[in-house]
């Protein structure tokens, strides 16, 4: 056998619990044993003391009561006078009840007057003596003892019946008189040798005891190997009842075997049930410990067999549960990352579709900010040059537009949207018509938007269209947010205005139809610069306020028109970081500032 | 179902084993449980049966006798009767069988210890006879002491007073008192250190009469004992026309001198005639005469 920790451990449980309940049962039963003892003792003195006064009440009796009446008392077989006279008739007689007793074994009183022990008696009683207790001469079938007593010069025998001295628990019964010699046996001579020798004791023992403990007068005591004697004085007798002790205490004894057999049957038993408990209980945990390793080695594809009791069974299916639940938590981590990957790719190519260089042209300046809330953004911004018959210079064409929602649908979009870009541009080198009308560049894209989205993203849009030749701009608006045209005199003064028609739909909704808002503007080079965002610029709300709505946006163009492009942006990033504070960037931001020249 | 292999018997050999020590225990609770009277002492142990015989019965504690019929069980203390010309057969806890004959009265008694083959801790003989397969038991004690009485074995001893199967005469209306005498028997007693008493016994005459002739029987009535003086002499008053057997014993009821044979007879008037005759008796019997 292996000694394993859980090994010792339930040995060392076992001998603790083996100890305990030893112990334990061992002081219990100790003491109900010896509480039971005491009530045997206490109850054989009791019944000492009570045969005691009795006999002693019948030793009274035999000697003083009148000859008739003592006739008459139920203990008495017989009672005679003048034993000692010889030739006279006895007076006296036997009791009723015992005299077809005598008759049958052919007795008479005058049997126990002519033996040899009464006459003995009668010869040494003096006149001083009270009542002389004799030995039994003659068998009787019931026990008995003999007084011979005197009264005013007449002598009196007086037989006693002493059936009711019969000891209940399988002891004898004697008389022991002043010199410590057996004067009375209930059972007879014989029997008291025979007990004697089965508690292992002589008389000289009992005579020794009964001088210890004569001052006491009533005790119990053990004696010999196996005997407990109980002993009461009775006038100058000492009346003794010898006990064998294993049937005095049998019912005792049973009673505490048979506690013992109950306290180990139910130990063994009680380790027996806990063996095949820990047994039901170690062997799934085992099994679970296995499985877990595997887990832990990365199988998730093995299942733990689902036998058991009723709560093991609910956790082994927890465990099942839990590892196909791992399992596909890592496929979805797996795919996640994969789509991240990709995220990442697509962003990296809707980045190649951003301008990233500030002077994109000799005419047009451009100073911009972009930030996607997610790996791929919906915004996108970009600038074209749109070129126009008959040698006028090309149409400065700077766009920037919000696709809803993120991921690879607004990458798409952005990217059809910069694709279609790129197309109208080539083919606005040979046809005039998108120089002449604007808003079929915008139609184009709406078109392009809605093929590549069937409807499902929309796309907000603005472009502002620069013509050096009419030193205009004109503000095409699909539902997109206002930019803000920042005036600058020489006087030092500036304006912010917002520009542009808000009645504009956004992309994707319709294939055919597209509602535009549009509004030229003059546009002075020197004066003049346009700011484009998204409303994500604007969109730095709690949830109570917007803390960075377009009139904080205004407001910070205005502190701020006074700085060149590059420094206006960077303080308008700064006053929208401050107002937002902790607040997570909940879309994309983009916001451009354009300075456009008219040659 | 295990397959019942070595490996499995290993494996469960603790719980085997377990599962027996809760069984043992458990299956001897359940044998004493079942045993509880007999195991506790509680139970009244039988101590004999009567296998046959019609006899009579008295159970511990009552005084009258009842028949019984075979298959009657005795406890402790209880007493058998069997009477004139019957006899009764039991069988005792041992297993033994006794036979009890007639005229016998036993009481069965629990042993003191654990000894029920001990026939005499278990049957106490009050009177009559008792025969086991080894031995036969019997009492004699069904006419006074006899028992214990000193045994008819004459010893003559010279010097004695009365002289031995004397006839004293008393004058009617007296009460007559005799000297007795231990006579040459005083030096023995004492040489020996004991004290001598002197034995009277009454003796009372019957006659049976039969086909052929008549028989006088004689039977003891009374028996009387006197511690006799240092000087081996003492006077007692006796009954006229009584017979009395003496003797004198020590305090071992060893027998000293006699028995003797003494008769006291009244001297009425007219008596002269049979004072003659008896003097010419052949057994030469001592006659005095008080007047």
């Amino acid at each position: 056998m292996k000694w394993n920790l859980r090994s010792k451990l339930g040995a060392f449980v076992s001998i603790l619990l083996a100890v305990s309940i030893g112990f334990s049962s061992f002081l219990v039963l100790r003491l109900y044993s010896q509480d039971k003892k005491t009530d045997i003792q206490l109850f054989q003195q009791m019944t000492m003391r009570q045969m005691a006064d009795e006999l002693e009440h019948l030793f009274v009796l035999s000697e003083s009561v009148p000859l008739d009446r003592a006739l008459s008392i139920d203990s008495f077989i017989f009672a005679v006078e003048d034993p000692c006279v010889f030739g006279v008739p006895l007076s006296g007689g036997v009791r009723k009840p015992f005299q077809s007793r005598m008759d049958e074994l052919k007795l008479s009183p005058a049997s126990w007057v002519s033996s040899f022990e009464v006459q003995e008696a009668c010869n040494r009683m003096t006149p001083t003596d009270g009542v002389m207790l004799l030995s039994t001469p003659i068998a009787f079938s019931i026990p008995y003892v003999l007084t011979l007593s005197q009264s005013a010069g007449k002598k009196r025998l007086v037989m006693i019946a002493m059936n009711q001295f019969y000891s209940k628990q399988s002891g004898t019964t004697f008389l022991i008189d002043k010199n410590s010699k057996i004067v009375w046996s209930a059972d007879g001579a014989k029997y008291l040798n025979s007990a004697f020798k089965a508690v292992g004791i002589q008389v000289s023992q009992i005579q020794s005891l009964l001088q210890q403990k004569d001052a006491q007068g009533l005790s119990v005591e053990p004696i010999g190997d196996e005997g407990v004697i109980s002993f009461a004085k009775v006038s100058g007798w000492n009346l003794c009842s010898l006990f064998f002790k294993p049937k005095l205490f049998a019912t005792l004894t049973y009673a505490l075997r048979q506690s013992i057999l109950l306290i180990l049957g139910i130990f063994f038993l009680g380790m027996f049930i806990g063996k095949f408990s820990a047994h039901f209980i170690v062997n799934p945990l085992e099994e679970l410990r296995a499985y877990s390793e595997k887990l832990t080695a990365g199988d998730f594809l093995s299942r733990i067999e689902e036998r058991g009791i009723e709560e093991i069974l609910a956790v082994k299916r927890a465990f099942n549960t839990m590892a196909a639940k791992i399992k596909g938590l890592l496929e979805e981590v797996k795919q996640k990352a994969e789509v991240d990957a990709e995220l990442e790719l697509a962003r990296q190519v809707q980045e190649m579709l951003i301008p990233e260089e500030r002077n994109v042209t000799d005419r047009v300046r451009l100073f911009s900010y972009m930030k996607t809330a997610t790996y791929c953004g919906g915004d996108w911004w970009g600038f074209t040059e749109i070129s126009q018959s008959n040698g006028k210079p090309p149409l400065t064409v700077l766009m920037v537009g919000d696709v809803t929602g993120h991921g690879f649908g607004p990458a798409l979009v952005t990217a059809a949207v910069r694709g279609a870009i790129s197309a109208i541009s080539d083919s606005a080198k040979d046809n005039p018509r998108y120089a002449n009308n604007p808003k079929l560049i915008l139609e184009e894209l709406n078109r392009a938007v809605y093929r590549v989205a069937r409807g499902t993203l929309g796309m907000s849009f603005l472009a502002a269209v620069h013509d050096p030749d009419n030193r205009n701009m004109t503000i095409l608006n699909a539902g997109h947010v206002l930019p803000f045209l920042i005036t600058s005199p020489p006087d030092g003064t500036h304006q912010v205005t917002a520009v542009g028609n808000g009645d504009g739909v956004g992309f994707g909704s319709s294939l055919e139809s597209l509602e535009i808002g549009v509004q030229t503007i003059d546009w002075d080079p020197k004066r003049n610069r346009i700011v484009l965002y998204t409303d994500g610029l604007i969109d730095c709300s709690d949830e109570v306020t917007n803390r960075f709505n377009r009139k904080k946006l205004k407001n910070s163009l205005v502190k701020n028109a006074f700085k060149p492009s590059d420094q206006l942006l960077e303080s308008l990033l700064r006053d929208r970081a401050a107002a937002a504070g902790d607040i997570v960037q909940a879309d994309d931001i983009t916001a451009i500032i354009c300075e456009v020249g008219n040659a | 179902m295990p397959k019942l292999s070595t490996g499995f018997i290993k494996q469960n050999l603790l719980n085997g084993a377990l599962l027996l020590l809760s069984a043992i225990p458990f299956t001897l609770f359940a044998y004493r449980a079942a045993h509880v009277n007999a195991l506790s002492g509680l139970e009244l142990l039988p101590l004999a049966t009567l296998v046959e015989g019609t006899v009579e019965k008295r159970e511990a504690g009552h005084d009258d006798l009842k028949k019984i019929e075979a298959g009657e069980i005795f406890y402790d203390h209880d007493a058998v009767w069997v009477g004139p010309s019957k006899k009764a057969r039991l069988k005792l806890i041992s297993g033994k069988e006794i036979q009890i004959s007639e005229n016998s009265s036993v009481v069965f008694r629990q042993p003191f210890g654990d000894a029920y083959d001990d026939f005499e801790n278990t049957v106490d003989i009050i009177q009559g006879e008792v025969v086991t397969e080894q031995k036969t038991f019997r009492t004699s004690a069904t006419e006074g002491d006899e028992s214990e009485a000193p045994k008819d074995e004459k010893i003559t001893v010279k010097n004695i007073f009365p002289p031995d199967n004397a006839l004293f005469y008393y004058r009617p209306g007296v009460l007559p008192e005799v000297i007795f005498s231990a006579g040459d028997a005083l030096a023995e007693i004492i040489a020996s250190k004991t004290r001598a008493i002197l034995v009277l016994k009454t003796v009372s005459a019957s006659v049976e009469k039969t086909e052929k002739s008549e028989k006088v029987k004689e039977t003891q009535t009374e028996i009387r004992y006197f511690p006799l003086p240092d000087d081996g002499k003492l006077k007692t008053g006796l009954n006229l026309n009584q017979r009395y057997i003496w003797q004198v014993i020590d305090a071992n009821k060893k027998i000293i001198a006699g028995p003797y044979p003494l008769e006291i007879r009244s001297l009425a008037v007219g008596d002269e005639a049979q004072l003659l005759k008896d003097s010419v008796d052949p057994s030469n019997r001592p006659v005095l005469t008080f007047w």
